[in-house]
C-alpha cells in the first residue's frame, strides 16, 4: 500500500512553516520532430492505430549526438530565466537516461548552468523521478540544506526503446522540464504539499531494461540484441499505472486536506491518454480543461513528464496563478507518487527546438 | 450472464452488437491488451464478478468468459 510520508495521519493538514515553493519554470524539447506517419514507414501500425491506442500524435527526438544533459540545461536555462537567474544551491535532476553510465549528469548540466562547485546529483525513479526528486529537495530545504533548488527532469527515452517495437516506440518521446524551488513558507501559493511516494519491488520485471547493468555484466553471458532496450509488459503495466496513480493522488488530497471538487487542475505523468483518462475517472476530476495534457504533441517524456507538462501550460494561459493542482506519477521500479500544489503567479518559459530564444506553446 | 456481458461489451466497449456471439474472442471483437484490463474491472464493478486480465486474456472466448462468470458468481452466491 502507498505509504503516508513520516507516519502523518490522514487528513491532518500541514503544520505551518517552511516549504519548498515553485519560483520559476521551464522546459525544452528537441528539434527532431517524429510523427505517426513516420513511424508507420518502418513499424507494422497506423497513425489511427497509434492515436486511438496511446492518444499520441507526434513527439521529439534528440538528433544524433544529442544527450539528456543537453535537454536538462536549456530547461534548466529557462527556468532560471523564469525564476530571475537566481543562484541556487543545488540541481537535481530526475533521469534514467543520463548521458553516461556513470558518473551522474547533474554535475555536467550544473557546471554548464554556471553552477560549478554546488552539490549536484540524479535522482534514479523512472517516470516517477520528478515526484521523488520534489520530495528530495523539499527535505533539503526543511533541513536547510539549500535554499534555492534547481530540479529537473529529462529524458531520451528514444535512445532506449526499440525502433522496431511497436508497443514502446510510438508511446516515448524525449524532453526535459525544470522548476526552481526556494524556501518559504506552507500557506504562500506555489508550495509543495505533502508529496506522497511508494515503490513495489515485487514488480520491477514489468518494466525494464534487462542488459547493461551489474546482473548482466557479472555473469558474463552474451546479451541477446533485444535485452539492451526497454521492455514493457503492456497489460500489467496499465492495471497498475491506474490503480497505483488513483491511490497515490487520493491520499495526495487527503494529505492536503482537498476534495476532489476541490482539484482545478490535473496534472497526471502523460504515460497514455487511456492511463491518463482512467485515473482522472475515478479520482472525479471532470474531463475537458481540468485535465491537464500535452501527450498529443510529446508523447511520454518519462521524468520530463510532469514539468514539461506544468511549464508548457502555464505558458498557454491553460494552468493559472491560484489553480489547485494534482500532480501524479508511475514507472518503472515499480515507483510511484503524487503532491499538490496551489500554481503561483511565476514565469514559465517553454522552448521548442531552438536553443536561443523560447516560446509560448498554445 | 451472456446478455449482461454482451450488454457490457457494447456499451462500454463500442463493440458492434451483430458481432457478440458466444464463440467470438475478445480479439475478434476489437478489444486490445488494455481493454481487456478494463474489462476485468467493468466485470467487477458492473456484475460483481471477480475475473483477472489475465484469465481474460488466456480465455478470450466469450462462451468461455460467459462459463467462468457464472461459476464465480455462484460462488459469491
Amino acid at each position: 500500500m502507498t505509504a503516508t510520508p513520516g507516519g502523518r495521519a490522514r487528513g491532518v493538514t500541514v503544520p505551518a512553516g517552511r516549504a519548498a515553493v515553485i519560483a520559476g519554470a521551464g522546459s525544452w524539447v528537441p528539434p527532431r520532430l517524429v510523427t505517426n506517419d513516420d513511424l508507420v514507414r518502418f513499424l507494422d501500425t497506423s497513425d489511427a492505430w497509434i492515436r486511438d491506442r496511446t492518444g499520441i500524435g507526434q513527439r521529439r527526438h534528440v538528433t544524433p549526438g544529442l544527450s539528456t544533459g543537453d535537454l536538462a540545461v536549456e530547461a534548466g536555462r529557462r527556468a532560471l530565466r523564469a525564476a530571475g537567474e537566481p543562484a541556487v544551491d543545488a540541481v537535481v535532476l530526475a533521469t534514467t537516461t543520463p548521458d553516461r553510465l556513470c558518473p551522474a549528469t547533474a554535475p555536467d548540466v550544473s557546471a554548464r548552468l554556471g553552477f560549478n562547485g554546488i552539490a549536484a546529483f540524479d535522482v534514479s525513479a523512472v517516470c516517477a523521478g520528478f515526484l521523488y526528486g520534489l520530495a528530495t529537495v523539499a527535505g533539503m530545504i526543511a533541513t536547510r540544506t539549500v535554499e534555492t533548488v534547481l530540479l529537473i527532469g529529462a529524458d531520451s527515452f528514444s535512445t532506449i526503446v526499440d525502433p522496431a517495437d511497436r508497443s514502446t516506440a510510438p508511446i516515448f518521446g524525449d524532453g526535459a522540464g525544470a522548476v526552481v524551488i526556494r524556501a518559504g513558507d506552507t500557506d504562500e501559493p506555489g508550495a509543495v504539499g505533502p508529496v506522497v511516494l511508494g515503490s513495489d519491488g515485487d514488480n520491477t520485471y514489468l518494466i525494464g531494461i534487462p542488459a547493461g547493468g551489474s546482473r548482466q555484466r557479472s555473469a558474463g553471458s552474451m546479451v541477446e540484441p533485444g535485452d539492451n532496450y526497454l521492455h514493457m509488459r503492456g497489460r500489467d503495466t496499465y492495471r497498475h499505472a491506474v490503480e497505483r496513480m488513483t491511490q497515490a493522488g487520493r491520499t495526495a488530497l487527503a494529505l492536503a486536506g482537498w476534495a476532489t471538487s476541490d482539484v482545478d487542475r490535473f496534472a497526471g505523468h502523460q504515460a497514455n491518454a487511456r492511463i491518463l483518462d482512467a485515473v482522472a475517472d475515478r479520482l472525479g476530476v471532470p474531463a475537458g480543461g481540468h485535465r491537464l495534457s500535452n501527450i498529443e504533441r510529446v508523447g511520454n517524456t518519462a521524468a520530463a513528464s510532469i514539468p514539461l507538462l506544468l511549464t508548457e501550460s502555464a505558458a498557454a494561459g491553460l494552468l493559472r496563478p491560484g489553480d489547485r493542482t494534482l500532480l501524479t506519477a508511475f514507472g518503472a521500479g515499480l515507483s510511484w507518487g503524487a503532491a499538490t500544489v496551489v500554481w503561483p503567479e511565476v514565469t514559465a518559459l517553454a522552448g521548442i527546438g531552438d536553443t536561443t530564444g523560447t516560446a509560448a506553446v498554445g | 450472464m451472456y446478455d449482461q456481458i454482451k450488454h457490457l461489451l457494447v456499451s462500454a466497449f463500442h463493440v458492434d452488437v451483430a458481432e457478440v456471439a458466444p464463440e467470438a474472442s475478445l480479439e475478434d471483437l476489437g478489444l486490445d491488451s488494455l481493454d481487456i484490463v478494463e474489462l476485468a474491472w467493468a466485470l467487477e464493478t458492473e456484475l460483481r464478478v471477480r475475473i483477472t486480465d489475465d484469465e481474460l486474456a488466456e480465455l478470450q472466448q466469450v462462451s468461455a468468459i460467459v462459463h467462468l462468470a457464472q461459476e464465480r458468481a455462484a460462488d459469491v452466491a
